[in-house]
């Protein structure tokens, strides 16, 4: 199905010797050709071409790929624009391109594209993610290969379940063969699934967690208590923290990109330096809908700032130094360790894990209630909760996965017969 | 001969029933068998009902059908299949006195006015694409508005056992050769199937002291929602044994003789219902197999052998059955064997049973490739009162939807399917399983029986004070708190005694317990039904999505092989046509969308 026109800034923001620019979608080869005064047909099939930027003088050229659909990583036409390294250069190539029909691509889009026209499984996109997040190639390629085969796993003990109610079911009395006991059978998924749920979060993107708050309001403190070691600089003085701190952890079992922040002066209260409002802002900029923000602040007596709350997914108000003074939100006390359990559970529980991780953890709900179904004597119930996870493992893994007729599948494994 | 409005050839399962639906709808009904003395015959095993059959057999009956009184009226045993895994997928079953059965059938054919010929249907009288009569093998000839065939095994019947091979539709009877030559000549395709069915035994030559007695399970429940519940009735003891290492080494030595394995059976037989030496074959690491030994009638010394259908040689059988516990001295009664017979697939059969290419010509049972007592006549029963309705020139049609009944769950999935062996209905072949219950059928069907015309007398009254008191209860449940839990939320709770609330609950006094439970469990099973309906009603939306140029179904992701097979071959040009595939569920339909949502770009090619 034709897509429109993306295109993203493909290296760091900031200043380096090549910036590359991405476009991608149905026409992107002709709009690159128009901005980029090249002649019609110029990027048509796998081409390189030299051009000169728009708005530039001349001299500023960039080198120009193009890949005709089909032939691209993501299966759509697409063109890698290789500027001289100049934000302002990039800048002004994304700007024509905009003028031109194309669009900002949203953060993943060229991979998601990827995956919608088969090019990528959703378990290569996860993979891909670990990459991109900073953990070596090798781990990240091991994280697929594990969560392909903990997936596969799961997907058998599931079938097999499936199967032996179904055959159960159907055939009460015709059923041969000794089916495989219920218990051991329903014990095996239950093990897959706890097995495919840990190699998911181990292999997909951490939540990213922000402490932001207003100056001195234990901020740093709760960074170092959380990344369980010292690495934020905690003292009483206000505007401690400029560069903000951040590191990998795990909270409440689940992978956590734990971020320190420079804390908000109050109401309308210009920061002293330049420095720190310099920090304040980059941090700002740095939360995204994905995110979770922690607002902290004594008693809390402050409301969240607005904008960053906007900015991220999810919020969680925490009353700091509540063995000081008590206020509404999660009440915490460094000093005597009061709400850092809930906080943790609230952390991990705070926005739905990545697609593999929370289809995982609904996948294992469903082999559960499953489970207590059996005991229950409700083996049709039982069977739509194995069905409809089974769906749910199928879907995000991408591959041969199939419900079917399960009492089918049965027949060839089970001897049954009067 | 007397003309009539529908002409039934066949006498089984599914002509009786027929015939009898046709007569329901006002329609003159002549019924052509080739022996009036096997109509209604249990050809094989003695038992009517099961899962999901046992569902669909009160189906018929809350439709005016015959079978379950039949069964009631003939029973010798009573079984409740799965009483301990879910109201849903209980399966009542009876097993029943052979001649009692067939005696039954028979007399209602009579009473109900159907017209019975015995003789041979050689070919049909066609005007253009219409039947206008059915020709005899006599010569004589019968003027008919429309037509049901329901030949069950006899159409182009072949028996084999052993190297004995010879024409029949069932041991002691004839084929339908002519027939079946006539229907190919017309340009109908006829394709083939196997079945088998076990040796008979004589009782008086079996030790059953070595064997493991199975009794009765319950006797409170009746097939028929018109049969009333009486205590005293006579019963019949089954048997159960095992087929141990020297059975199962008899089989295997047999295998080279075996018309199953020397290629002389090409037509495929049912997974479900194998023969001995299929389960020594398929499964050759099994030590033993069960062995059913089931009384074929309360006066009758037969012994029906349950697991042990075969079509080896007589000498094999014989030492097979000889190499079973307690049968040394056993007396074979009658031999097994197995029948290859013709079929039409149902790629040329409408929804109503009404074959494609002729304007009044209806197939129901083995005839369309199905396989079971129950099955055949429900199908029957659809195809009779579809008949009936063209008989009448109306162009109403009686097609029962596969939401709301197994009997519309079958009619989907045999019309236009492409069947790998012979159809029998399972409990998952609906969507919605939980809805489907035997306590329910008649308050799903006698609506239906109703507005279609179908019902006896006093149906309509019947289904007055059932619906009056299923919604006196629903108000209940829905009302009603005890400890502040409404009863509704009460039976939704995982372990909730559903059956003992008519007992309990003081407000529900008076009802009809029965009633009680099967209201309630439809308050037990709502919450699922519904994420069902849900699930259907995305899928409708997506249904007009368009398939036209989607040519490579085999390299599609997420499907099983048969899917994507079925699918290849069926080249839908729709995700709703997609959706009728039979077989197809609505996870598939979800891998189904995704394939298509994913196809690269038109015009461009990896």
């Amino acid at each position: 199905m034709p897509r429109d026109v993306i295109a993203a800034l493909a290296s760091p923001a900031g200043e380096s010797a090549i910036a590359v620019v991405r476009a991608g979608g149905e026409g992107c080869l002709a709009l690159v050709e128009k901005i980029f005064s090249l002649e019609e047909g110029r990027l048509a099939g796998m081409r390189r071409a030299l051009a000169q930027c728009p708005g530039t003088t001349p001299g500023t050229e960039a080198l120009l790929i193009s890949w005709p659909s089909g032939r691209s990583f993501t299966g759509e036409e697409m063109v890698e624009i290789m500027c001289p390294g100049s934000m302002r250069v990039a800048r002004g190539v994304l700007v024509s391109l905009q003028k031109a029909g194309a669009r900002l691509a949203r953060p993943g889009e060229f991979t998601r594209r990827a995956f919608l026209n088969g090019r990528l499984s959703a378990l290569q996109v996860v993979a891909l993610a670990s990459i991109w997040s900073g953990d070596s190639p090798e781990d990240g390629a091991e994280g697929s290969t594990g969560l392909e085969e903990a997936a596969g796993s799961l997907e058998r003990a599931m079938e097999i379940l499936h199967e032996t109610l179904e055959a159960v079911m159907e055939f009460p009395d015709e059923l041969a063969g000794e089916a495989p006991a219920m218990e051991e059978v329903v014990r095996t998924a239950l093990g897959e699934a706890d097995r495919f749920s840990e190699t998911a979060s181990r292999s997909e993107c951490p939540l990213r967690v922000f402490i932001a708050g207003p100056v001195n309001a234990g901020k740093s403190t709760l960074f170092n208590i959380l990344a369980g070691r010292e690495m934020a600089v905690v003292s009483p003085e206000e505007g401690t923290t400029r560069d903000g701190a951040s590191c990998r952890t795990i909270i409440g079992g689940r992978a956590v990109e734990l971020f320190d922040t420079p804390g908000r002066r109050r109401n309308g209260e210009e920061a002293p330096s330049q420095v720190e409002r310099e920090a304040v802002r980059i941090s700002s900029g740095l939360i995204g809908p994905d995110d979770l923000l922690l607002w902290m602040s004594p008693g809390g007596r402050v409301e969240p700032d607005r904008d960053l709350s906007e900015r991220a997914g999810w919020t969680i108000e925490v009353s700091s130094f509540s063995d000081v003074v008590r206020g509404d939100g999660l009440n915490l006390s460094a000093r005597t360790g009061e709400g850092l359990e809930a906080l943790r559970g609230a952390v991990a529980s705070a926005r739905p894990d990545g697609l593999v991780c929370s289809a995982a953890l609904g996948i294992r709900d469903g082999i559960a209630r499953a489970a207590e179904s059996i005991d229950a004597g409700e083996f049709p119930q039982a069977s739509e909760e194995i069905a409809e996870a089974l769906a749910v493992l199928s879907s995000v893994m991408d591959r041969g996965a199939s419900i079917g007729l399960a009492v089918e599948r049965a027949l060839a494994r089970m001897c049954v017969g009067k | 001969m007397k003309p009539c409005d529908v002409l039934v050839v066949g006498g089984g399962h599914a002509g009786a029933e027929a015939a009898l639906a046709a007569v329901r709808c006002g329609a003159a009904t002549t019924l052509v068998t080739m022996r009036i003395a096997s109509i209604g015959a249990l050809s094989c095993n003695p038992s009517i009902g099961g899962v999901a059959k046992g569902t669909l057999v009160k189906e018929i009956d809350a439709l005016g059908g015959v079978i379950a009184e039949a069964a009631d009226a003939s029973a010798v045993q009573a079984r409740m299949l799965n009483r301990s895994r879910g109201p849903a997928v209980w399966g009542p079953r009876v097993q029943c006195d052979l001649r009692s059965y067939a005696g039954y059938v028979r007399n209602a054919l009579r009473e109900s006015g159907v017209t019975l010929v015995e003789g041979e249907v050689v070919s049909f009288g066609w005007a253009g694409d219409r039947v206008e009569r059915a020709i005899l093998a006599d010569g004589r000839e019968i003027a008919c508005r429309s037509a049901v065939i329901a030949t069950g095994t006899f159409l182009g019947g072949m028996l084999y056992r052993g190297r004995e091979r010879w024409s029949g539709g069932r041991t002691g009877d004839p084929a339908a050769d002519a027939l079946s030559k006539h229907l190919s000549e017309r340009g109908f395709h006829v394709e083939r199937f196997k079945t088998g069915t076990p040796p008979r035994l004589v009782a008086e030559s079996i030790d059953f002291s070595a064997m493991e007695v199975q009794q009765e399970e319950g006797n409170d429940w009746r097939l028929s929602s018109r049969t009333t519940v009486e205590t005293s009735r006579k019963r019949a003891v089954c048997f159960t044994t095992r087929a141990g290492r020297s059975v199962i080494e008899a089989a295997r030595s047999g295998l080279a003789g075996s018309p199953l394995y020397s290629g002389a059976i090409t037509g495929r037989g049912p997974r479900f219902c194998p023969s001995f030496e299929d389960k020594v074959v398929r499964f050759p690491e099994r030590t033993q197999h069960p062995v059913f030994l089931e009384p074929v009638g309360l006066d009758c010394r037969i012994v029906y052998a349950g697991g042990m259908s075969t079509s080896l040689s007589r000498r094999r059988q014989i030492e097979m059955i000889r190499s079973l516990p307690g049968c040394s001295g056993a007396v074979v009664a009658s031999w097994g064997y197995a029948v290859e017979y013709g079929y039409l697939p149902g790629g040329q059969i409408e929804e109503n049973l009404r074959l494609k290419a002729a304007d009044n010509l209806f197939v129901a049972g083995q005839a369309c490739g199905t396989s079971g007592y129950e099955e055949a006549a429900g199908l029957g029963l659809v195809a009779g009162a579809n008949a009936a309705a063209g008989a009448r020139g109306s162009g109403s049609r009686f097609v029962p939807t596969s939401e709301g009944s197994y009997l519309g769950v079958m009619l989907e999935d045999i019309a236009g399917a492409d069947l790998t062996e012979p159809y029998r209905l399972y409990s998952s072949r609906a969507m919605n399983r939980l809805n489907l219950r035997q306590d329910n059928a008649c308050r799903r069907m006698l609506p239906v029986s109703v507005r279609s015309g179908l019902e006896r007398d006093g149906d309509e009254a019947r289904l007055r004070s059932i619906e009056e008191g299923a919604g006196e209860i629903s108000r209940a449940l829905r009302t009603v708190r005890r400890n502040g839990v409404l009863l509704a939320d009460l039976c939704r709770r995982t372990g909730f005694d559903v059956a003992g609330l008519a007992a309990s609950e003081p407000s529900l006094s008076g009802q009809d317990p029965d009633l009680v439970f099967s209201v309630a469990l439809d308050e037990r099973y709502a919450g699922f039904v519904s994420r069902a309906e849900r699930r259907a009603r995305e899928l409708d939306r997506l249904s007009e999505i368009s398939l036209e140029g989607v040519t490579d179904y085999l390299g599609m992701e997420g499907l099983s092989r048969e899917t994507r097979e079925a699918l290849q071959k069926a080249r839908p040009s729709s995700l709703g046509e997609a959706s009728r595939i039979p077989g197809m569920r609505p996870s598939d339909m979800e891998c189904l969308l995704v394939g298509v949502l994913r196809r690269v770009p038109r015009g461009t090619s990896r």
